[in-house]
């Protein structure tokens, strides 16, 4: 049976080769689940730009050894040394992502504002946005909490990539607007650029919550592979989805057409995408490669697949 | 093992990111002195040692400050740098830990020893009376954690760790043993023979558990249950108390590590495992002519042995 994480550490006292695996999966399923960015140098998310990701968080000064060696005194099994490397990976990401200042944040969502015709300034100081179809003098005299609360319920927008100079990707765009249109909604009036901004942070889960790690020790039962079921059951609806997204959103539109028709041949695909037989063979080829290469062996593979062709079936071509 | 990561036609960026981190990695171990303790057969608990205490849902380390028989006093210690007035900051070279720690003197509480899974480290320079002033004293450049260190998260997990460490005081395995398993069999008119039919024992144990001298291990008691309409806690809750001896030999840090193997063996809760140990060292006992004296600390290394192959 192969060495577990945590057999590897209390045995040799360092982050070896299973260590660095359960790291880079749960890389992996943290940025899936919560939306963040890949490491600068990585235009999207790879093995290789988890082991940046890894290897930053590592490198920097003293907290390497402070993160395994804290590791070894807190964890008294795989499952709790898996909290802690999650717990971890989590908040070097939201470090990371915090790095993009929220004014510069703030800029941002005040030039999309300012380019759409639905938004309208409310001239500071302090600056505020409304809606256009809201009353003029209305201002929101709620509670931050409620418009956090409220930009939580907004679901379906995730950001993927978040750059730190040149114009924001668009996949951002849609997902700050989208929320932002919801919280303006709900507001019925102007609401503060800063509270906006601070709102997004939340809802994108780039504010750092306190810094302590939570940890949760099993009952005692010992039972690795029930432990392992468990885990399995848990984690994969989540990360299924995240794999579909992270697929979807690398695939052409005619990729997406043919995803239902993937063992069809070649001739098929011509007929379907009304294109040339060479064409379509390439359109296959390459969207059976872009397959291949995403579904990594711990994902459940038929579980993407199946939230992959959802995505299909709900996509207005 | 393929540590390569490059053998299966991946780019070599992959192989280059991933041969980064291996380097990095290599360069990050634990001190050779925490390495060591954490992994060597566990001693019973001493004044500047610093345990990994885990018990239920709580994972806590813990400066020794002084031992009882059966429990301690402790501190609970944190790498986090988050502190309290009454908050010690350790520097790196104070422990073998070789990193800052925060020990929460405010939280100091008594915790019985079967919380104790692991000792992790101990005090580099530990006083002969561990008090705050005394280690403050003993370790140069240790400053009291200042009032202006407070913060909503400080604050917030100053009210983590005094739960944790109310789970960990609070934290009690062995049932109270009423002793009225006797009155319970006679009521449900279970005969001496009975319990030898239903249980496979020798006449001599039955009887001895029909009078309340012997307990019923969980097992016999499960096996028992449906017979008398009782659920099995009930009845081992009706069992002679245990011996304090087999109480504290199963408190020892030394049995945690035995009974996470039996529990590991049996594909049981830790709880559920000792209590197993417990009545089956019990039980034991008392099937043995033993001198007047018993020795349980031999009696429970031989049940160990006999369970676990040992």
């Amino acid at each position: 049976m192969a060495t577990s994480a945590f057999e590897e550490l209390s045995q040799t006292g360092e982050l070896g080769y299973a260590s660095l695996e359960l790291l880079r999966r749960l890389v992996h399923q943290v940025r899936r689940t919560y939306g963040f960015p890949p490491p600068e140098g990585h235009s999207e998310w790879s093995d290789p730009a988890a082991y940046d990701l890894i290897n930053a968080m590592l490198a920097r000064k003293g907290e390497g050894r402070k993160f395994v060696t804290s590791c070894l005194v807190l964890a008294v099994d795989d499952a709790s040394l898996e909290r802690l490397f999650l717990t971890s990976v989590r908040n070097f990401l939201i470090d990371e992502a915090k790095k993009t200042p929220r004014g510069k944040l703030r800029r941002r969502i005040a030039r999309l504002m300012s380019e759409d015709s639905a938004y309208r300034k409310v001239a500071g100081p302090p600056p505020r946005w409304t809606l256009v179809e809201h009353a003029d003098g209305a201002v929101w005299q709620g509670g931050f909490d409620d418009l956090i609360a409220q930009a939580v319920r907004i679901t379906g927008v995730g950001i993927t990539r978040w750059n730190h100079s040149g114009p924001t990707p668009k996949q951002t765009v849609h997902a700050l607007k989208t929320v932002l249109l919801g919280v303006l909604r709900y507001a019925r009036g102007a609401v503060r650029e800063e509270e906006l901004a601070r709102v997004l942070e939340a809802r994108f889960e780039l504010l750092a919550p306190a810094r302590f790690t939570t940890l949760y020790a099993d009952e005692g039962a010992v039972s690795e592979l029930s432990d392992q079921r468990a885990a399995a059951i848990t984690a994969v609806p989540v990360a299924a989805e995240g794999v579909a997204d992270d697929i979807w959103q690398r695939l052409t539109l005619n990729e997406r057409l043919l995803l239902p028709h993937l063992e069809e041949d070649a001739h098929h695909a011509a007929q379907l995408l009304e294109i040339r037989y060479r064409h379509a063979a390439a359109v296959l080829s390459n969207l059976k490669t872009k397959l291949r290469a995403a579904l990594s062996s711990d994902v459940d593979q038929w579980a993407v697949m199946a939230a992959l062709l959802r995505r299909g079936d709900d996509a207005q071509f | 093992m393929d540590h390569s990561h490059g053998g299966d036609g991946m780019s070599s960026v992959h192989t280059t990111a991933y041969q980064r981190l291996v380097a990095v990695a290599a360069g990050l171990k634990v001190p050779a002195a925490v390495r060591r303790v954490a992994t060597e057969p566990p001693q019973d608990p001493r004044p500047g040692q610093i345990w990994r205490a885990a018990w239920k849902d709580v994972i806590q380390p813990l400066l020794v400050t002084s031992t009882g028989d059966d429990t301690l006093r402790a501190v609970p210690a944190s790498f986090e740098r988050y502190a309290d007035g009454n908050t010690l900051l350790l520097p790196a070279s104070a422990s073998t830990l070789e990193e800052p720690l925060a020990l929460w003197w405010g939280l100091e509480a008594t915790v019985p020893w079967c919380v104790l899974d692991r000792q992790v480290s101990e005090l580099s320079n530990c006083p002969a009376s561990l008090t705050r002033h005394s280690l403050a004293g003993a370790v140069a450049g240790a400053p009291r954690g200042a009032s202006t260190a407070e913060s909503a998260a400080a604050n917030e997990y100053r009210g983590l760790l005094a739960g944790r460490v109310a789970v960990l005081s609070a934290a009690r395995w062995e049932p109270e043993g009423t002793g009225s398993l006797p009155q319970l069999l006679k009521d449900k008119a279970i005969t001496p023979g009975d319990l030898a039919a239903e249980l496979e024992l020798l006449p001599p144990q039955a009887l001895a558990v029909w009078r309340g001298k012997l307990p019923l291990t969980p097992d016999q008691a499960a096996t028992l249950a449906d017979r008398l309409g009782q659920r099995a806690e009930q009845l081992i809750a009706a069992n002679p108390a245990l011996p304090h001896e087999v109480v504290h030999e199963l408190n020892r840090p030394l049995r945690r590590a035995q009974v996470k193997a039996l529990a590991a063996r049996y594909n049981e809760a830790e709880h559920d495992a000792r209590l197993r140990a417990a009545y089956g060292i019990f039980a034991l006992a008392a099937r043995q002519d033993g001198p007047a004296r018993p020795n349980w600390t031999a009696r429970t290394d031989r049940y160990f042995e006999l369970c676990l192959g040992e």
